[in-house]
């Protein structure tokens, strides 16, 4: 019995995509390059210069693998049933973690840093677990 | 997936086909291979979104005064002296002796280098020499061990000379270093909520070998995509090459990998705004932790894509299974691959990058 997974069509259809897949490599390489420099040119600049320029080239680069030599771009939408879901909830529970994480409130522990006083700890105040230290006060 | 035969002829009355045999063949749109290769990469989205999303997470949460660029980080505020500044030495001129004698005798050495010099000294203890001949080696090894720091200071550039030192103190020594003919520049105290990419005082990634192993990568990903085409074409000696050349350059992306985690961990020396023991490693800070954590997990699954990729090629090779009418393995096990490096894609853009 044969093994294939294309369909009679596809088999029947079947070519050579080598000459996209290496057009695919030079600009995945390009991006790579740019990549690189556009890290080193705006290092200094405004850090969402830095990560939408970046993150925008990253997203173009993987959705060229995953469209291409992946072969998304060629499946059933079925795949995206799969794929979107996954998706969504790992964002919906990386997320949940933010107010515990991300939007701590100040403590003694991270003061602004204008002057860098020390404020005694309020009774009941939250301190972060992500330090370590002995408190003051 | 079962190529299904067609079934026998079944017409009636010539030229009219039955029902039967209309319906007879019908191709399923996918194998099951798919699928659940497919299943199992939306749980691999889910594992790396996890990662890379408390990455995201632990960063924007992290308050500006976690790293500063001269103390080590998770330094009490307490502990940090203001007006603290450092040295950085960036170009040693022509008169490098005296610029090596001049660090000698305004450095200190740090818990690392201390450590270092007190295995020495313990060996020269173990020796059981006359008092006045283990002094007179004591102050040799020292003087020596000083020395030998002092040029490694110089032997890479831009090197940071002083940390958390007084404003006087640094500035002494930069008066000095800047009469001998070399180029240093004090720094004041910062802080930062995360380590900056290309600072050599708060970052030790490597982003320039990292770009390359990220290049070398993606070539992986092409030769494996060439695998597949060739066995789709029944060219299966060309597909078992390409394999090949799949499983060498994922192997060389991991060695890459493992060098680099060397040289954190063990084998160089980095500032105290990276590390208090100068290696940095999983345990000195969050980012490191994060980081560690995150390659450490695509690594993992590299090796794993690379063994699989190794099994392929001598299945291939020994027993030539691959051809056009039966490559479903090397599909499936180039879906995984694929994912791989789209997740790496994205990981070294996040990590290093940004």
């Amino acid at each position: 019995m044969s093994e294939t997974n294309l369909t009679h069509h596809q088999e029947t259809t079947a070519e050579s995509h080598n000459s996209l897949y290496i057009k695919i490599f030079w600009v995945l390489a390009a991006f790579t390059a740019c990549e690189y420099f556009y890290a080193k040119v705006f290092a200094d600049h405004s850090f969402l210069v830095l990560v939408l320029g970046l993150m925008t080239m990253a997203v173009c680069k993987a959705a060229l693998v995953g469209l291409y030599f992946m072969h998304l771009k060629f499946e059933g939408k079925w795949v995206y049933g799969m794929l979107i879901p996954a998706g969504i909830l790992a964002l919906i529970l990386t997320l949940a973690l933010a107010p515990d994480v991300a939007l701590q409130p100040v403590t003694e522990e991270n003061p602004d840093l204008e002057g860098i006083e020390r404020t005694p700890i309020q009774p009941g105040a939250p301190v972060s677990i992500l330090r370590t230290g002995n408190p003051i006060g | 997936m079962a190529h299904v035969a067609d079934p026998p002829h079944s017409s009636g009355p010539a030229g009219h086909e039955t029902p039967a045999a209309e319906s007879a063949v019908k191709h399923p749109p996918v194998t099951a291979g798919k699928v659940a290769m497919w299943l199992f990469l939306a749980t691999e989205v889910m594992f790396f979104t996890g990662l890379i999303g408390s990455y995201i997470v632990l960063r924007a949460g992290s308050p500006p005064t976690s790293f500063t660029n001269l103390y080590p980080p998770a330094t009490s505020l307490g502990a940090i002296d203001k007006n603290a500044q450092g040295l950085i030495l960036k170009e040693v001129g022509p008169k490098r002796e005296e610029v090596i004698s001049i660090l000698e005798k305004g450095t200190t050495l740090d818990a690392m280098q201390r450590a270092e010099l007190d295995k020495r000294l313990l060996a020269i203890e173990q020796r059981e020499l006359k008092d006045d001949e283990a002094t007179k080696l004591r102050d040799e090894t020292i003087k020596e061990f000083h020395h030998e720091q002092a040029e490694h200071l110089v032997h890479s550039l831009p090197a940071g000379v002083l940390f958390g030192v007084p404003q006087a103190k640094a500035q002494a020594l930069h008066d000095q270093l800047q009469a001998a003919g070399a180029t240093a520049s004090l720094v004041p105290l910062a802080f930062f909520n995360w380590p900056k990419p290309y600072d050599f005082m708060t970052n030790p990634l490597s982003i320039d070998l990292t770009a390359a192993n990220t290049f070398i990568l993606i070539c992986s990903s092409v030769t494996m995509v060439f695998a597949l085409s060739a066995f789709q074409r029944n060219h299966r000696r060309a597909g078992t090459l390409w394999l090949l050349a799949t499983t060498l350059i994922g192997s060389t992306f991991l060695s890459v990998q493992v060098y680099e985690y060397y040289q954190l961990m063990v084998g160089h020396h980095y500032p105290p705004g990276i590390s208090a023991t100068g290696h940095f490693r999983p345990s000195v800070s969050i980012f490191a932790s994060c980081f560690f954590t995150m390659t450490g997990f695509h690594g993992a699954h590299v090796a794993g894509g690379v063994v699989m990729l190794a099994c392929l090629t001598l299945s291939s090779a020994i027993r030539g299974n691959y051809s056009k009418d039966n490559y479903s393995p090397v599909e499936l096990v180039g879906l995984y691959w694929h994912f791989v490096d789209l997740v790496w894609i994205l990981l070294f853009t996040v990590v290093y990058l940004i």
